[in-house]
């Protein structure tokens, strides 16, 4: 097969747009679930370094939230979404003003894309939390300030430049794992390379076109993310110098 | 609770079919995982970088790409492996890439003096790696090793799409026989995905406390 | 009318006990010195004072507060203690006029062109004007020292309490931290400092308390207490740390 490649099928239209709407689609949905279980994870992370014996139960659900959302796989996750939840009138109704843009499995993918991740974001985070010394929270309190009130301006900065690395790694392998959404139905860069791999028998060339597309996102991002990290830890501890994510390395 | 009762022999022989192919995949990504590692940590270029590209190629594609590509472009080249076979194979070398790393990292952990005392009683370098690095390196890195184990096997419903008729295929099958019980029925997935990993998790834990002790 | 007044205060973490029914008064403008060996309970009584720790037992009370009392405003009685940790605890991602204006407007609602006057002034006083825009990891451990002090008068506090401030630091750069602190002492503060400094606890102190195994041993105009110390342990440890 390889004297008789034809990439005329992904170079030309219409194989080149169809990939090039796919390949919009999954970098929306890897921004919007990065910064979607970017919000959760962090709120979920907050709960779970509450000491308060109050919020002992809050404790216990979201460290459930976590440990639920890790053990199941991402495509479990993603069908329970879209043929259980949003098979319900309840949901379509509730997701119904946004699907002028975005499909009801759009969302779906969205959805379960970014709980999923929120769920590793959140155990990144609170390893951050933990690893800042416990002076600062105490330092930031003899000065008057609460336990919230610290947290945001004294002990989360320096987290998340702790946790930055190993979170980055999440945003990639979260825009790594958009493309299980073509499983459930969402257009992207996959679901179209299979569209073109069916049409033309043409596996190779649809899919290392996919695969490039793939690695082309990732590197950028990671590159970017690097740049993000060292200007994090050079403020906060000068001297140590972290690893810059690969494309990879997910826990 | 019928609908899964009725279908439970149906699905659960898809847990079997998983079994089998998590079993195989793990045992073929543990051997690729250690060679590649290992070569990733050799002094010589010529013997690194081979492996570095292995590495950085496989981990910079998405898994579900990988298998789709295992299946086809591997049946185009004349290697007719069945469903079954394609998924092994895609699981088990993307895995070992994740896994080389991790055995690299495990073997920089060794200290150099155990290089160094092994090296001068004379033993070659393949045998003070094997014997003297490894195994010190392995008790290192075995919860990162359990943890990958652990996604390979979430990783095993994705061979679904190529044909595979392991546990979540049949589940999604009876979830479309039924068309009216998404909730238990994938419900009853989750919670078995879940009860298996979770418990896996849980029992590495233990093992680590023990021969932490 | 004390500033500070504990009694009966008890501590434990589980079965170890660690303050063992202490009694002690400070009143307005005191200097008071807090010595003994470590693990005698010195640094956890500061530390109960701005209720960093909790109390097992007993009262205390703080600028006529409880700062143990579910009913106090515990970041109002804060701001008016300054805490002075051994290891600075300042804020490695913020600058040195950061760190000094954050609670001034975090918590009193301070402009922040007022609050960086206010920051410049302190700075001036403890003689590190120029580190105003740095990095806390640009100082050395004395000016880092010095900062936190600054950090920590920022709130205007009516006490400040010191926590083996001078003990993290190289020998070269105590003396600028204590001479600070003397600085402070002269003006009227209230003060509580818990040190092995004799030095400083001789010349500046009032009062010096003598701590061991959880109890107030001893307390005593500092003379007093140097030239003859009246219990037994209280000259051991005399005895220990000018070692003669």
């Amino acid at each position: 097969m390889f004297n008789d490649l034809s990439w005329s099928v992904v170079l030309d239209d219409p194989g080149r747009s169809f990939l090039l709407h796919g390949a919009w689609v999954s970098l929306q949905l890897a921004v919007l679930a990065i910064i979607g279980s970017t919000v959760v994870g962090t709120l979920v992370a907050l709960g779970r370094v509450s000491t308060a014996p109050a919020l002992a139960p809050l404790r216990w659900l979201l460290s459930a939230y976590v440990e639920f959302f890790r053990n199941v796989p991402l495509l479990v996750q993603l069908v329970f979404w879209s043929f259980g939840m949003f098979s319900l009138d309840l949901v379509r109704a509730a997701a119904a003003p946004l699907n002028p843009v975005y499909s009801n499995q759009f969302l779906a993918g969205l959805l379960g894309l970014t709980i999923y991740t929120s769920a590793y974001v959140a155990e990144a985070l609170r390893s951050g939390i933990q690893s800042v010394p416990r002076g600062q929270l105490e330092a930031a309190r003899a000065g008057g300030l609460g336990y919230w009130a610290a947290m945001r301006a004294v002990v989360l900065p320096q987290a998340f430049a702790l946790a930055f690395p190993a979170i980055g790694n999440q945003y990639i392998s979260a825009t790594k794992n958009t493309s299980v959404v073509m499983a459930i139905g969402v257009t992207d860069v996959v679901f179209q390379a299979q569209q073109i791999e069916s049409a033309t028998f043409a596996a190779f060339e649809a899919y290392t076109a996919a695969l490039v597309i793939f690695v082309v996102i990732c590197l950028a991002e990671s590159a970017l993310l690097a740049l993000v990290v060292r200007g994090m830890l050079t403020r906060v501890r000068p001297g140590v110098r972290t690893a810059a994510p690969t494309p990879a390395l997910e826990s | 609770m019928g609908a899964i009762t009725d279908n439970l022999p149906f699905m659960l022989a898809g847990l079997w079919e998983t079994a089998k192919l998590a079993v195989l995949a793990i045992v073929l990504s543990a051997v690729l995982g250690v060679l590649v590692g290992a070569m990733r940590s050799a002094r010589s270029r010529l013997v690194r970088w081979p492996a570095i590209g292995y590495i950085q190629l496989i981990r910079s594609a998405p898994l579900i790409v990988f298998i789709l590509y295992c299946y086809f472009v591997l049946s185009d080249l004349g290697f007719d492996l069945t469903p079954f076979w394609a998924g092994v194979v895609a699981l088990g070398v993307f895995t070992s890439a994740y896994l080389a790393e991790i055995v690299h990292a495990g073997i920089a952990s060794v200290p150099r003096g155990q290089w160094e005392a092994a090296r001068a009683c004379g033993l070659s370098q393949a045998i003070t790696m094997r014997d003297v690095v490894l195994p010190q390196a392995l008790r290192r890195m075995a919860p990162a090793l359990v943890s990958e184990f652990i996604k390979l096997i979430k990783d095993t419903s994705l061979v679904s799409i190529i044909g595979v008729f392991e546990f979540f295929h049949r589940v999604e099958v009876t979830n479309s026989r039924l068309l009216t019980e998404p909730f238990a029925v994938l419900g009853f997935a989750a919670v078995c995905y879940f009860v298996l990993n979770y418990g896996l998790s849980r029992f590495a834990r233990r093992l680590e406390l023990r021969l932490d002790a | 009318m004390p500033i500070i007044e504990f009694t009966g205060v008890r501590k434990s973490y589980g079965d170890l006990a660690v303050l063992n029914g202490i009694d002690l008064s400070v009143t307005e403008g005191e200097v008071v010195v807090l010595l003994g060996p470590s693990g005698s309970g010195k640094s956890t009584l500061l530390r109960c004072i701005n209720a960093l720790e909790d109390v097992s037992g007993g009262t205390i009370v703080v600028n006529g507060r409880d700062p143990h009392d579910r009913a106090t405003n515990l970041n109002e009685l804060r701001s008016g203690v300054g805490f002075v940790f051994q290891h600075f605890n300042l804020y490695p991602h913020m600058t040195v006029a950061q760190n000094i204006m954050l609670a001034p407007v975090r918590v009193k609602k301070l402009p922040k062109d007022a609050a960086r006057r206010r920051a410049m002034a302190l700075l001036e006083r403890v003689g590190i004007p120029e580190k105003a825009d740095s990095l806390p990891t640009q100082l050395s451990g004395g000016q880092q020292q010095r900062v936190a002090i600054a950090r920590a008068l920022a709130m205007d506090p009516a006490i400040m309490l010191f926590d083996e401030p001078t003990s993290a630091l190289d020998p070269e750069m105590i003396q600028e931290v204590l001479e600070v602190m003397v600085d402070l002492a002269g003006s009227g503060m209230t003060m509580v400092v818990v040190t092995h400094e004799m030095g400083f606890a001789r010349k500046v102190a009032d009062r010096v308390v003598f701590m061991d195994a959880g109890r107030v041993v001893e307390s005593a105009a500092p003379d007093d207490f140097f030239a003859s110390p009246s219990t037994e342990r209280a000259q051991e440890f005399l005895r220990r740390v000018t070692h003669i």
